[in-house]
């Protein structure tokens, strides 16, 4: 048996070794300079071993290639990359503890892809590896979707076609520019027929391609509780958050208070939604003018959107709890646009029992004693809620607090260690220190999170809203009045409110890259490249990545179809592919397309003798067959002889006589076009 | 092939092609060829049989045109020198004098040139071909204008030697004749003496005026389009199966020159695919020859199916 084994190896060698092609060179040499820009940005998330491996097997593959030229070079025998194989595999279980999901795919695909180069022998083989690194592509979707992947995958599409040329041009290869663009061209062609699929292909609700679940692992933003650093963190971010569109007027920077998680339970250091909600909801009247708009959400993986304070409609789906925190049945995986209206100007209505509001009076056992302390003692000075409201935020102004983002760290009683030592600190350490402030003085308060501002793009008037632009700021319960906004974090820092971040933070600090431009000292060249971009892939967002199933069904509803449902799609889909392929069939086999105004008429008239009984023989002049044709019908009038001949005399002349005059053209194509027959 | 209009742009040119038609009766587009062919600086082949006017036609060309007029005719033992001339010892003065042959005109009938040897044939061709004649280390040239019309039997009569291929492309055009039609035929009966008409030609333009319309004709207009035309008809002959070679680059000028001439003579402002049709049995007919030997009236047939099936671009 041994015996045989070997007897179909060798047999197969052989016969592959016949197979080799010249042009599979130029094919492997584009192959691996396509896999350049489709691996490049998967080395942020591939173990770093696993990318070293892959440029070590690319580095090898090259040398071979280039070396083959010279001399015969062999490919690593078979059992060596089997070895790697084993090896690598190890490494990708131990790294991700899994072969499956979204990391750990990615990362044996890309071993997979650089074993194959190894052994890439015949053209089978390259066209396997050439397939691979196709569906490579589409990794890349898995953990960005802007434009500026999409923009690399598309010339990795290019070159990788590119690659599939050469392969398939067996012994005569091209030149790689030549190659490549026909490959362009070859994917400029299948344009149409990826609109139509990409119109009409029926939609899924959720994430392009349902991704993995590990798809949004990670992903910044404002969650469920709160702790002294954790907006700071997220400060740091240039993410984006969320974009609005706002329909109308917009209101004040300083009313651009964007809800989110209402954070009530204190453990003494965490702030937590309070679960399970109080019963009676807070209630609010919407007052002065409202303001509508469109957000498109950043996938979150948290059930809560974001609104202007207060709501006064929300999509369907969504709605307010007793907290007014406005939240989703199903956490947002994929970007999301909804629609909202809201009314800055609202006044709450106090409807509480102390029943209701005990929940808001609750602090640790013993924790922040001196806190409590100078609160008993305005207390004891008999102060109203309403002036130890003013107070507190008088103390923040007076006392020597700074608004930073590289507070000190807190360890116990960290409201006690903020207020009365370090006295620095971000927002969450202001709403968090003060609310506890009020809750001590028996006010009932809670922290409110969410987004302050937004920067306005003035290219398309989208405001963008980023993950540095999280806050933190409190609610008090006040009798008439109910629950009140107030924002600590603009008494020692009004300019946060007013413009922004990083007009209240020292200019030693280091926002983030995108958001340092915004500053006072930014160029405004710099600034209007970067509000075009924005603006750019805004709408990317809008018209590719957010053509959800509802987005579908409104093209298509504008486009004439009323309540599509799947068959029609199929049929409009293969009615589309069908008319798309119908054209380029009849584009390539059309004949010689006339440019010629002169032979277009001409032709034309020939049509048309044609249909009344005398075709032109190909071989026949034009004076010959007008004789011909003249004699020959037996229609029209009396004057249609002479004008057939006129008509070939004039072409004639025109044809093959020396100055073609725009005149005389034009007489002629208008003798044709007046022609009765 | 279609009536061509009679009347001609060029007085004298009509005037020429009228006096022929008085001669040669029935014959227009031969006639028509024929100063064609001159027009176009060639030299023409007529193939016919005995007594269909190609010595009438030729004599009456040259005496029309008022050029020196010279006839050879060709026989199995013509030499050499009985065409081009003979060096012969004067004794006066010691040295060779040249005496130049029949060649040395400006019109000359080689008639029946296919009874002659090869060897005479090409001592013929050959000096037609260079305009001139070299004998003795000392070149001798031809007059001008220089025409020869050279008339051949058909070669299956007894006793000739067909022209070779190479030799045939010397000449720009071959035609033939043919018999007159009826109405021609009782003209001709009843008319006068032919020969003593064509004594009587007084030349219709001066050797000069000539040269001019020659220089005229080569200065027709030809477009781009059918220049197209031109080269897809010598493409398609080279690929052609029927025929034993395709027509040489030397046929394609030759042919350009000739439709030029023929649509000088039609009076057209330039020069259009049917000048180009309307000669090119004549310069193609005897460069194509069919792949089998096939009888005369099959090769015209197959010459004709040829012309037809190339499109005019």
């Amino acid at each position: 048996m041994p015996q045989f084994f070997r007897m179909t190896r060798e047999s197969l060698t052989s016969d592959r070794q016949a197979q080799s092609l010249p042009a599979g060179r130029t094919a492997i040499l584009t192959l691996l300079m396509a896999l350049v820009p489709v691996l490049g940005p998967h080395v942020a998330h591939l173990p770093a071993w696993c990318s070293a491996f892959a440029a070590l097997m690319f580095a090898w593959r090259g040398y071979i290639t280039w070396r083959e030229v010279k001399r015969p070079t062999p490919l690593p025998k078979t059992w060596l990359l089997m070895v790697l194989l084993v090896i690598t595999l190890a490494a990708t279980l131990y790294t991700h503890r899994t072969l499956f999901g979204r990391d750990a795919g990615v990362t044996f695909l890309t071993i997979l892809v650089s074993l194959k180069l190894l052994e890439t022998r015949t053209k089978r083989d390259i066209v396997v590896a050439i397939s691979l690194s196709y569906f490579l592509i589409l990794t890349n979707f898995f953990y960005s979707q802007s434009i500026a992947v999409a923009a690399l995958m598309l010339v990795a599409l290019v070159l990788i076609t590119s690659a599939l040329i050469a392969a398939n041009r067996d012994a005569d290869a091209m030149p790689f520019m030549r190659q490549t663009r026909l490959a362009g061209v070859v994917i400029l062609q299948a344009f149409p027929m990826m609109l139509v699929l990409f119109v009409l292909f029926p939609r899924v609700p959720g994430p392009l391609w349902g991704l993995p679940a590990d798809a949004n692992a990670g992903v910044t933003g404002l969650s469920d509780n709160m702790s002294p650093g954790m907006i700071t963190s997220l400060s740091l971010s240039d993410g984006i958050a969320f974009r609005v569109t706002f329909n109308g007027a917009e209101p004040r920077p300083a009313d651009l208070y964007w809800r989110g998680p209402v954070l009530s339970a204190f453990d003494g250091r965490n702030w937590r939604i309070q679960l399970p909600d109080p019963k009676r909801p807070s209630r609010f009247e919407p007052g002065g003018a409202t303001f509508d708009y469109s957000v498109t959400l950043e996938p979150s993986s948290r059930p809560w959107i974001f609104a202007l304070e207060m709501p006064t409609k929300l999509p369907a789906d969504a709605h307010l709890t007793p907290d007014l925190q406005p939240v989703v049945d199903k956490p947002i995986t994929s970007r999301r646009r909804y629609d909202a209206q809201s009314a800055p100007q609202y006044k709450s209505v106090a409807t509480e029992t102390q029943e209701d509001l005990a929940p808001y009076l609750a602090l640790p056992e013993g924790s922040n004693p001196r806190t409590r302390n100078l609160m008993a003692g305005w207390l004891f000075q008999g102060r109203g809620p309403a002036q130890i409201v003013d107070m507190a935020l008088n103390y923040f102004r007076t006392e020597e607090f700074f608004y930073t983002l590289e507070p000190p760290l807190l360890d116990n009683n960290p409201i006690d260690q903020f207020l009365f030592i370090s006295k620095r600190g971000f927002c969450e350490h202001y709403s968090s220190a003060f609310v506890v402030m009020m809750r001590s003085a028996g006010i009932p308060a809670r922290v409110v999170t969410g987004y302050q501002g937004g920067e306005i793009n003035p290219v398309d008037g989208v405001f963008t809203v980023r993950q540095s632009d999280a806050h933190a700021w409190a609610e008090v319960w006040l009798r008439g009045r109910g629950w009140t906004r107030v924002d600590p974090t603009a008494a020692v820092s009004p300019a946060r409110i007013s413009f922004g971040m990083h007009g209240a933070l020292p200019q030693r600090f280091a926002p983030p890259l995108i958001t340092r431009f915004t500053g006072a000292w930014s160029a405004a060249w710099l600034d209007r490249v970067r509000f075009d971009w924005e603006a750019l892939s805004n709408r990317w967002n809008q018209l590719v990545l957010n053509y959800s199933p509802d987005r579908q069904r409104e093209t298509l509803e504008r486009l004439g179809m009323k309540t599509p449902d799947w068959r029609d799609m199929a049929i409009a889909m293969v009615t589309g592919v069908g008319l798309i392929c119908l054209a380029v069939t009849g584009w390539m086999l059309r004949t010689v397309r006339e440019h010629d105004p002169v032979e277009r008429a001409w032709r034309a008239f020939c049509k048309r003798l044609a249909r009344a009984g005398a075709p032109r023989e190909p071989s026949e002049g034009p004076l010959d067959y007008a004789r011909r044709a003249a004699g020959q019908l037996r229609t029209g009038t009396a004057d249609t002889p002479g004008a057939i001949e006129a008509a070939a005399a004039a072409y004639a002349a025109l044809r093959y006589g020396p100055k073609p005059d725009k005149v005389r053209v034009r007489q002629f194509t208008q003798l044709v076009r007046n022609f009765q027959i | 092939m279609a009536a061509l209009p009679i009347a001609s742009a060029h007085p004298k040119l009509h005037s020429l092609i009228a006096q022929l038609n008085q001669i040669i009766l029935g014959k227009d587009r031969q006639i028509r060829l024929a100063v064609s062919c001159m027009l176009a600086h060639g030299h023409l082949l007529i193939e016919d049989v005995p007594g269909v006017g190609k010595t009438t036609l030729a004599h009456a060309l040259a005496k029309s045109l008022g050029l020196q007029f010279q006839r050879v005719q060709f026989t199995s033992d013509l030499l050499p020198a009985d065409v081009l001339g003979v060096s012969i010892y004067d004794r006066e003065t010691g040295k060779f004098k040249f005496h130049p042959g029949p060649i040395f005109s400006q019109f000359l009938l080689a008639d029946e040139v296919n009874r002659a040897t090869p060897k005479t044939q090409s001592a013929l061709l050959e000096a037609m071909e260079e305009q001139q004649v070299t004998m003795d280390s000392e070149t001798h040239p031809l007059p001008r204008p220089f025409f020869v019309i050279a008339t051949q039997n058909p070669s299956t009569q007894v006793g000739t030697f067909p022209l070779p291929e190479s030799q045939l492309d010397r000449f720009l055009m071959r035609m033939e004749i043919g018999y007159p039609d009826r109405a021609a035929e009782r003209a001709l009966l009843a008319g006068a003496d032919r020969r003593v008409m064509t004594a009587q030609l007084q030349p219709v333009m001066s050797v000069a005026d000539f040269s001019d319309l020659q220089a005229q004709a080569g200065g027709m207009h030809v477009a781009p389009a059918l220049l197209d035309y031109i080269q897809a008809l010598v493409e398609s002959s080279r690929r052609a199966p029927q025929f034993v070679s395709g027509l040489s680059p030397r046929a394609g000028l030759g042919l350009i020159a000739a439709a030029r001439a023929w649509a000088f003579v039609a009076g057209r402002e330039a020069v259009l695919p049917e000048d180009v049709q309307a000669v090119l049995p004549s310069v193609a007919g005897h460069r194509l020859k069919p792949a089998q030997n096939v009888s005369r009236a099959a090769a015209q047939e197959l010459h004709n199916e040829w012309i037809k099936s190339v499109a005019i671009p």
